[in-house]
């Protein structure tokens, strides 16, 4: 190894090919997938408030919107108000 | 995973921060509201390097082209000085070589198994670095994007290269500043 990130990089490799289990496994790539909805719970009515929310999200940015108790998927919310106006490139 | 012999007779060496000037292509908007307050970091599986802010190093032309043809109005360039910190470097052969072993064998456990087979489609670069800097705390990504266009057939130049930076820890980002040559002409 050369630096301790990188000690740290490869550990973290080993740990999620060799000791994960599949329920780990599973939650941590669908965690690390990211979009939108999927924090969101699946009542339709909160759907289309979700789809209002991310609407006003573009006129307000930074805007937290603290209305259900599904705390996770409205903090995440906030993190992503910029993401359509300010990434600089998308794939 | 484990290192090379030769790298092993260097257990540690010290990690050094390097200092960049980086370039965000946005709209005017957007930029005055950046740099009077902050970025914020963007989340999307289709991102190039996963979650982050996203900037050109050291090229403002390639920022203002992004912003030109994503249709930004009018397009506006930042400058920012980032520190790399803990960068997952994808132009640093050892992060590359070891980020391919593993795609390699996460593919091969994920298709092992009814149950994970479904998570293969679910695999995008973004989706393995977020994986990754989940666990481990990562201050930035680097890599290089490029087109495959050249002067002529037998140059080895990729004219489009760039070199793309990912901040996902947005203490790294020291200073910003609207790029005022990028300000479109009254």
């Amino acid at each position: 190894m050369k630096t301790k990130f990188e000690a740290d990089f490869v550990a973290t490799l080993n740990y999620i090919l060799h000791e994960t289990s599949d329920e780990e496994l599973i939650r941590m790539i669908e965690e690390a997938e990211g979009g939108v909805y999927q924090y969101a719970t699946e009542s339709v009515i909160q759907k289309g408030i979700n789809a209002m929310m991310f609407s006003m999200s573009f006129m307000i940015p930074g805007t937290v919107f603290p209305i259900f108790p599904q705390g996770t998927f409205f903090v995440k919310w906030d993190t992503r108000v910029a993401n359509y106006e300010d990434l600089a490139l998308a794939a | 995973m484990s290192a090379a012999p030769e790298e092993e007779k260097f257990p540690e060496i010290a990690e050094y921060d390097e200092i960049i000037s980086a370039y965000h292509g946005t709209d005017a908007r957007c930029a005055t509201l950046i740099v009077s307050s902050r970025f914020t970091i963007g989340h999307k599986s289709t991102l190039y390097l996963g979650d982050g802010v996203y900037f050109y190093q050291g090229c403002r032309d390639w920022a203002l082209d992004w912003a030109r043809t994503h249709d930004k109005i009018p397009p506006v360039v930042i400058r920012s000085i980032v520190s790399m910190g803990k960068c997952l470097d994808f132009t640093n052969k050892f992060y590359s070589a070891h980020f391919l072993e593993f795609c390699t064998k996460l593919r091969t456990r994920l298709a092992s198994k009814e149950r994970t087979r479904s998570l293969l489609n679910k695999m995008t670069d973004a989706t393995v670095i977020n994986m990754i800097a989940n666990k481990t705390p990562v201050d930035t990504v680097r890599a290089e994007y490029h087109l495959d266009r050249r002067a002529f057939e037998a140059s080895k130049i990729r004219l489009d290269s760039r070199l793309v930076v990912c901040v996902r820890n947005l203490d790294k980002i020291r200073e910003s500043e609207i790029d005022t040559n990028s300000r479109p002409s009254p």
